[in-house]
């Protein structure tokens, strides 16, 4: 009854400011509505209010949102009858009222994020049996050593959890593959595989044929396994201890739950992190969508699987019938299906894994090409809004999360709108100055507001658009294909890791800088124009002001295609452990900094002369709950002096499983100190601050972009090692 | 039959103008021999109103629109013209063109400043047609010593309306048919006088006859500048006379037998004087009153007829009646599209807006130009929209290789008009650097520089339409009409000045609005009837009730006019911009007790700007030359802040969210010929100090002069020009001798309904209140903002997922 109540009470108060709102009151009105609602929204911001005062934020950005869409759509569109400038002035239109809807839709997704608790505790005796499964394709066997490594060693009974390596890269199909070639690969690698998961006792599972990519070879794991539930980790995702103690409880509490799924956590830079160099200081562009938006989606019982760190219940699996495989991105198709079927699904934001990410940008853009199409082709075959089975509030988070990858076209519309006035003086936007003003400035003013007030701790302010503009450029191709024919994308499986011998320019880069010069030549144009026609400068300031912004985005996006070397094969993570380095008969004792895949980093005290590539055992204790003991054979690789300790860097010998559950255990048991380091780095970036920051960097990187286009254009080899 | 013949002949025996000689020659007129008669000639001044004899600046021009009966239209005519020129006009580039229906039939180049130049042309026949012609005079005339724009101001060329006619050989205008009562001549400044009669007596009812017959003899004979005279005590020269009353009477009266019997009009005239009288008249009470009934009923129904030219010219002559919804060409609305050759080109449009649309800024009126300007103009030279006075929008024609402005829109939001006649100033400086030197060759520059194009349209949006009151300039163009079945006319202790001066009022609001209003005169009270009264009378009569009730102080009135204090300074008070009322906004009735001279425009505060612009620069140059002193940066630092604080600031102190710096005065001096005021007030809500949105409204205007004398002399002046449509807001002051008008702004308004509330009409009239109500539009907002987040807030804790 209440509910009914509270319902026609906001329906009411919608109708009232509907009709408020949608007054043609003057130019002067505008602006007394506008200074209002965007006082207030500065005050709640800098207050930092939240609770009630966040969702008053959002309302009198709505206010100025709805205002803006009202007078765009009644007062600045071209005649009809002027088609050369009615066409672009729609699409135009179009574009912005696509972003509109889109910022509703997120707004609606963020509207209550919710943080789960931590997960019951698990009975001992009635500890759910679980299979984990290590989906891999073509992963190097030391990375999968040490993901299964650490999957083994997560802290569950023993007897009550088998671990599942699921090889795509020794299928039958491979190994009797008319190339001698990839037969000859196929079957090596399938012996080493099976040699590894002999000694780390882990299930080794290949099948006939690669149908359906990762989505058959998951639902291939399913039929060769009975656990009651199923984990799924990427070859490069390696679990924490603590990973089924966070998420196994949640299951015996709610008979319906088919997902907990847990946050992507990356240890290494993306490549355009890396390229601008912002990895260490600036929170990445993963963790608004695990930081805020999958928080904001579990409030509407939609948080959706991600293809690994998460756990899923294998009778929800089977009643759908395996992974879903109809387009290419399984996991979220895989999410709605069950979410239609009436299962339910949690949400803990704690990082639990330790992952990679492509590490060049033309992985990074095959990556996303892949969640793009594979998106596309969820909203193009099994559209949230007409599926059947959802709720009201799924169908808008589904939609929202598929919508959001049609970008790429309204981000590609406001780069090249400009240039049709400034190179064909089209006039598609009816405006004067005052109005621009009014209407439209207060509406940016309101959404960069909204932007950085709903996501400011995980997301900079402007990084949005780069990242946009970079994946747009490519995407658009990969929205026309799926568009063209729905049933066309390929998985292809992403390359991770990997490193880059010398600085050198992407591959993909040559039309980032073809974009440039155009907006460079507008520029010169609007200069040249302003000076020229001296009556239209109020207009040419307007749009040479947009075509600046867009400029320096362009500018900025030549040094995230300039790839920075990276000569480190693989990443090393904050530990905790103490022992000592026996050397050549002598004993040092010390503790380590950090580790990695390869080796470690340790600081140790003693004055004596260290040969170096002399062989040498490391004897640690391992913190943690079961401290534990351990031997491991390493190389000197170098040494270096430090005040009066000397740190020294050592590689790992060939390692026994014992010594890999080790390593693993090290590097991913307690990710409490990689947390904390990510941690400092989410705190937000006041506007102004982040709009300083970022032309300093636009102009920086844009000389970087011209340094590598004209000295750094070489190819340089690149080793990838690649991972699902 | 036999005295068309006679002016047959006649006719045949003019000499035929150079002009004429190639129109085609009327069959008629050549079959005629050569005999010799003494030729009939008719004169036909031509209608020009005070303000439209008057030629300023370097291009203007008049249109007037002339009736001419079928008699006339098929003589030969002539038009003859005198003008005197201001000594400033330099001879060798003045150019005056005659068009008569949009042809050209005559042009001089003789300036004549010393005494007046005249001009006779023959009209070809065939152009001019039965019922209304335009006849189009366009002055082009540049300064002899001065190239500013300011100079432009000084050039004029005056015709002189008496000496300016139109003649017809052969006979006089026939005018014995209510059609054609527009032939009725004008007399002295374009006014056409109507006196009039009601044989019964002099009652208030017999004032509401003679309303009634006025009103219709307006609209039948066009008239746009009427001055009535009741009962008149001498015969009057030109005009109407009118005559309401039993038929009997009137023919004993005239000396003439009236044709036909029962309820009828007929119109005589005289043979000897040509006089023309409108009789209404029947065979006792209930037929005149019917006669009355049927020559309104007529009169509503009339449709002139004319030249397309003659027609435009019509419409436009009281301003273009435009009501929303609709575009008209400039062409449409009178303009002369002529290439432009001076400094300072400068077109004017009228447009009539209804009486009851809402001034507020809920739309915005769309001048679409269509313009070209020359190469190598000043860079600064722009194009300026005013509206009223007030500068609205402005285009830049900065463009040194001159261009075309092609389909360029511009945008006038509504709350720059008002409701009856607006004006709007296409203004375009088109200097050269050979200006700025102003020598011999650019005094005698007469390229083309500028034209707008008659295709350039007006687009009026739909507009809100209620009463909005007080507000006389609603009232002066028939809005009082509109808000009840009938207005109560009080005319106190029923003294004839006054009952002239109302008679007068009401036929210019029939004039103007089109259409005729019903009335209810009372001389010792007002009429019971309607919740809407009209005073009209000399101060001393008009109750000190009434005044107040119209927010006039009878005490403050009673010391300018009647106290011992000495003429006090009018101090106009007219506002840059029409503004709406605003709800803090009020206004108070002040009289100065003394003289305060008014400071002259200080010659020396150019020194000063120069002085202070020196400083600047070398401020700049300082900077430049890396001294230390920050004076430079602080003062441009200090503009830009006062700038973007102008653009916070500015529109919240427009829309009364911040309080504005100083209340609307309004001053009445012993110089002040005739007050005008309004005031309302809710019916059931006496105490009413907010504005509601629809209450029962009534209201009281009063116009109010010291004397009965100068209530006659004031209105017929104030109405006659264009004068009356500076009277804006809720009360205005006239001064006759000065021909200055103050007006001051109300605090509150009241709605009253006048036409339809459909959906389309609320949404404008509450967009248009709240326009003006900015700040209750803020706190409904936020307050509704507030509970709504509330019922969000609430119902996003109870959807969705419990929360842990």
């Amino acid at each position: 009854m209440m509910r009914v109540l509270n319902g026609v009470m906001i329906v009411v108060a919608v109708s009232l400011i509907l009709l408020l709102l949608l007054q043609p009151v003057g130019t002067d009105a505008q602006w007394a509505i506008a200074e209002a609602c965007l006082v207030a929204m500065l005050a709640i911001k800098l207050l930092k209010l939240s609770g009630y005062w966040r969702h008053l934020f959002f309302t009198l950005g709505a206010i100025l949102v709805l205002r803006y869409v009202y007078w765009r759509t009644t007062s600045t569109l071209p005649s009809p009858e002027h088609l050369q400038d009615f066409i672009p002035g729609i699409l135009l239109y179009a574009a912005e009222m696509f972003c509109v809807v889109m910022l509703a839709l997120s707004l609606f997704v963020i509207s209550r994020p919710i943080t789960r608790g931590r997960a019951p505790a698990i009975q001992e005796g009635r500890a759910p049996t679980v299979d984990v499964f290590v989906p891999s394709y073509n992963e190097d066997s030391s990375l999968l050593a040490l993901t299964l490594a650490a999957a083994k060693g997560m802290d569950y009974p023993a007897d009550r959890m088998k671990v599942y390596l699921l090889d795509d890269g020794g299928t039958e199909e491979k190994i009797n593959s008319t190339s001698f070639k990839v037969a000859d690969a196929a079957a090596r690698r399938r012996h080493e595989l099976q040699e590894l998961c002999r000694v780390l006792d882990v299930t080794y599972l290949t099948r006939e044929k690669n149908v359906h990519a990762k989505a058959g070879n998951l639902s291939n794991g399913l039929l060769h396994s009975r656990g009651d539930l199923v984990v799924v980790f990427d070859a490069d995702h390696a679990p924490a201890r603590e990973f089924l103690r966070e998420t196994v409880g949640f299951f015996a509490q709610d008979p319906k739950l088919f997902l907990v799924q847990t946050p992507h956590f990356f240890v290494n830079a993306d490549p355009i992190e890396k390229n601008l160099s912002t990895f260490d200081s600036m929170p990445s562009e993963s963790e608004m969508f695990y930081g805020m938006i999958q928080k904001g989606l579990d409030k509407w019982n939609a948080a959706f699987f991600c293809g690994s760190a998460a756990v899923l219940r294998r009778s929800a699996l089977e009643q759908v019938g395996g992974f879903a495989g109809t387009s290419i991105t399984e996991d979220c198709e895989t999410a709605l299906e069950l979410h239609a079927a009436g299962w339910n699904s949690v949400y803990v934001a704690k990082p639990l894994i330790a992952g990679l990410q492509p590490e060049t940008f033309s992985s990074f853009i095959g990556q996303r090409s892949r969640w793009c199409s594979g998106m596309l082709q969820i909203l193009l075959m099994k559209n949230p809004l007409f599926k059947k089975g959802l709720s009201p509030a799924q169908r808008i988070c589904y939609l929202s999360t598929c919508m959001f990858w049609l970008f790429p076209i309204p981000r590609m519309a406001f780069l090249f709108a400009p240039l049709l006035f400034i190179f064909f003086n089209l006039k598609i936007y009816n405006s004067t100055v005052a109005e621009f003003g009014a209407y439209t400035m207060t509406y940016l003013v309101a959404a960069v507001l909204l932007q950085s007030y709903a996501y400011g701790r995980f997301r900079w302010p402007w990084i949005s658009e780069l990242y946009e503009y970079l994946q747009s450029v490519y995407l658009l191709k990969s929205i026309a294909g799926v568009i063209r024919n729905p049933r066309s994308p390929k998985f292809n499986v992403t390359a991770k890791g990997g490193s880059t011998e010398q600085d050198h320019l992407s591959g993909f880069a040559w039309p980032y800088f073809l974009i440039f010069v155009v907006l460079l030549l507008a520029q010169g144009t609007v200069f040249y124009r302003m000076h020229a026609e001296p009556e239209a400068a109020g207009l040419l300031l307007i749009v040479g002001f947009w075509n600046m912004f867009n400029l320096m985005m362009a500018g900025l996006a030549l040094g995230a295609v300039c790839e920075r070397r990276e000569r480190r094969q693989s990443h090393r993570l904050p530990t905790e452990a103490r022992g000592t380095l026996s050397v050549d008969g002598l004993v040092f004792v010390g503790s380590v900094i950090d580790i990695s895949q390869g080796g470690m980093l340790v600081r140790a005290s003693g004055k004596e002369a260290i040969r170096l590539q002399s062989s040498a055992r490391l004897a640690l204790t391992l913190p943690g709950k079961a401290p534990a003991s351990v031997s491991i054979p390493v190389r000197i690789a170098n040494v270096r002096s430090e005040g009066d300790d000397r740190i020294i860097g050592v590689s790992f010998e060939t390692l026994n499983a014992a010594e890999y559950g080790a390593v693993a255990r090290m590097m991913y048991s307690d990710l409490t100190l990689l947390r904390g380091v990510r941690q400092s780095r989410q705190r937000s970036k006041s506007i102004v601050l982040g709009t300083a920051q970022i032309l300093l960097w636009g102009f920086r990187q844009t000389l970087r972009g011209g340094y590598y286009a004209l000295f750094r254009r070489e190819p340089a080899s690149t080793v990838p090692a690649t991972t699902h | 039959m036999r005295p068309v013949l006679a002016l047959a002949f006649a006719a045949s025996l003019l000499p035929l103008a150079v002009g004429a000689a190639e129109s085609p020659r009327r069959s008629l007129a050549g079959s005629v021999s050569s005999l010799s008669f003494p030729v009939l000639e008719s004169r036909r001044a031509l209608p020009i109103a005070a303000d439209e004899m008057d030629f300023v600046g370097e291009a203007a021009s008049h249109e007037y629109p002339v009736y001419l009966t079928a008699n006339e239209a098929t003589r030969p005519a002539k038009l003859k013209l005198a003008y005197l020129n201001a000594i400033s006009v330099l001879p060798e580039t003045f150019h005056l063109t005659v068009k008569i229906n949009d042809v050209v039939v005559g042009e001089t180049t003789k300036q004549a400043s010393s005494r007046p130049g005249d001009l006779s042309l023959n009209i070809p026949a065939g152009l001019l047609e039965v019922g209304f012609n335009s006849v189009r005079i366009s002055v082009r005339q540049s300064h002899r010593v001065d190239c500013s724009a300011g100079s432009t101001y000084e050039l004029w060329t005056r015709l002189l309306p008496d000496q300016s006619e139109l003649t017809f050989t052969g006979g006089v205008a026939d005018i014995r048919e209510l059609r054609d009562l527009p032939a009725v001549g004008s007399g002295k400044n374009g006014s056409t006088p109507i006196r009039v009669k009601v044989l019964r007596g002099s009652s208030s009812k017999d004032v509401v006859s003679a309303s009634r017959a006025v009103q219709s003899a307006v609209l039948l004979g066009q008239y746009t500048n009427p001055v009535v005279e009741f009962d008149p005590s001498s015969p009057g020269v030109g005009g109407l006379d009118i005559i309401v009353g039993q038929a009997g009477a009137i023919e004993s009266l005239l000396g003439q037998r009236l044709q036909g019997s029962g309820p009828r009009s007929q119109v005589l005239q005289g043979t000897s004087d040509g006089r023309v009288t409108l009789a209404v008249t029947g065979a006792n009470e209930a037929e005149i009153d019917a006669a009355l009934e049927a020559l309104a009923e007529r009169a509503s129904a009339a449709v002139p007829v004319g030249s397309p030219a003659g027609l435009r010219a019509l419409k436009n002559v009281s301003g273009r009646r435009l009501q929303g919804g609709e575009s008209a060409t400039l062409n449409e609305l009178g303009l002369e599209s002529e290439p432009f050759r001076g400094r300072l080109s400068r077109q004017t449009v009228k447009v009539q807006l209804p009486p009851d649309f809402l001034a507020a800024d809920y739309g915005r009126v769309t001048l679409t130009t269509d313009a070209v300007y020359a190469p190598d103009l000043s860079p600064s030279n722009k194009l300026i929209v005013r509206v009223n006075g007030t500068v609205i929008a402005d285009a830049s024609m900065a463009n040194p290789r001159g261009d075309v402005l092609k389909r360029h829109i511009l945008y006038l939001p509504t709350g720059a008009f008002k409701s009856g006649l607006n004006t709007i100033d296409i203004e375009a400086e088109t200097r050269t650097a050979g200006d700025a030197r102003c020598d011999a060759v650019a005094l005698l520059d007469q390229r083309e520089r500028f034209l707008l194009a008659g295709s350039s349209e007006i687009t009026v949006p739909t507009l809100a339409r209620i009463g909005a009151l007080p507000n006389i300039s609603s009232a002066m163009s028939g809005g009082l009409g509109l808000l009840s079945k009938e207005l109560s006319v009080f005319i106190p202790k029923g003294r004839s000045e006054a009952i002239d001066a109302s008679l007068t009022v009401l036929a210019k609001m029939a004039s103007v609005a089109g259409h005729p209003t019903t009335v209810n005169v009372g001389f010792e009270q007002p009429p019971q009837s309607g919740s809407h009264v009209l005073a009209i009378g000399a101060f001393g009569d008009v109750p000190d009730a009434m005044l107040r009730a119209a927010e006039l102080d009878p005490d403050k009135l009673r010391s300018a006019w009647q106290g011992t204090t000495t003429g006090a300074v009018q101090t106009s008070s007219n506002p840059e911009r029409i503004k709406v009322a605003s709800m803090d906004a009020s206004g108070e009735l002040v009289v100065p007790s003394r003289r305060v001279p008014t400071d002259p425009p200080v010659a020396t505060s150019s020194l000063h700007d120069q002085l202070a612009n020196t400083q600047s620069s070398l401020g700049g140059l300082k900077t430049l030359v890396g001294s230390t002193s920050s004076d430079w940066l602080t003062r441009h630092v200090g503009s830009v802040f006062a700038t973007a604080s102008d653009i916070v600031t500015e529109p919240l102190r427009r829309t009364g969210v911040l309080a504005s710096p100083e209340a609307a005065r309004l001053v009445v001096t012993d110089n002040s010929t005739l007050v005008i005021a309004q005031g309302a007030r809710a019916r059931d809500l006496q105490d009413g100090s907010q504005p509601g949105f629809l209450p029962s409204i009534e209201s009281t205007t009063v116009i109010v002069a010291p004397s009965a004398a100068d209530l006659v002399a004031s209105t017929s002046n104030l109405l006659t020009g264009s004068l009356w449509q500076q009277l804006v807001g809720q009360a205005a002051v006239f001064d006759s001798e000065t021909n200055q008008i103050a007006t001051r702004v109300s605090g509150n308004i009241w709605l009253s309904k006048t036409a339809g509330l459909d959906v389309q009409n609320v949404r404008l009239i509450a967009a248009g209140w709240l326009s003006r109500n900015v700040p209750v539009l803020l706190v409904a907002l936020l307050a509704v903002l507030l509970v709504l987040t509330m019922l969000l807030q609430r119902t996003l804790r109870t959807t969705g997922v419990r929360e842990p």
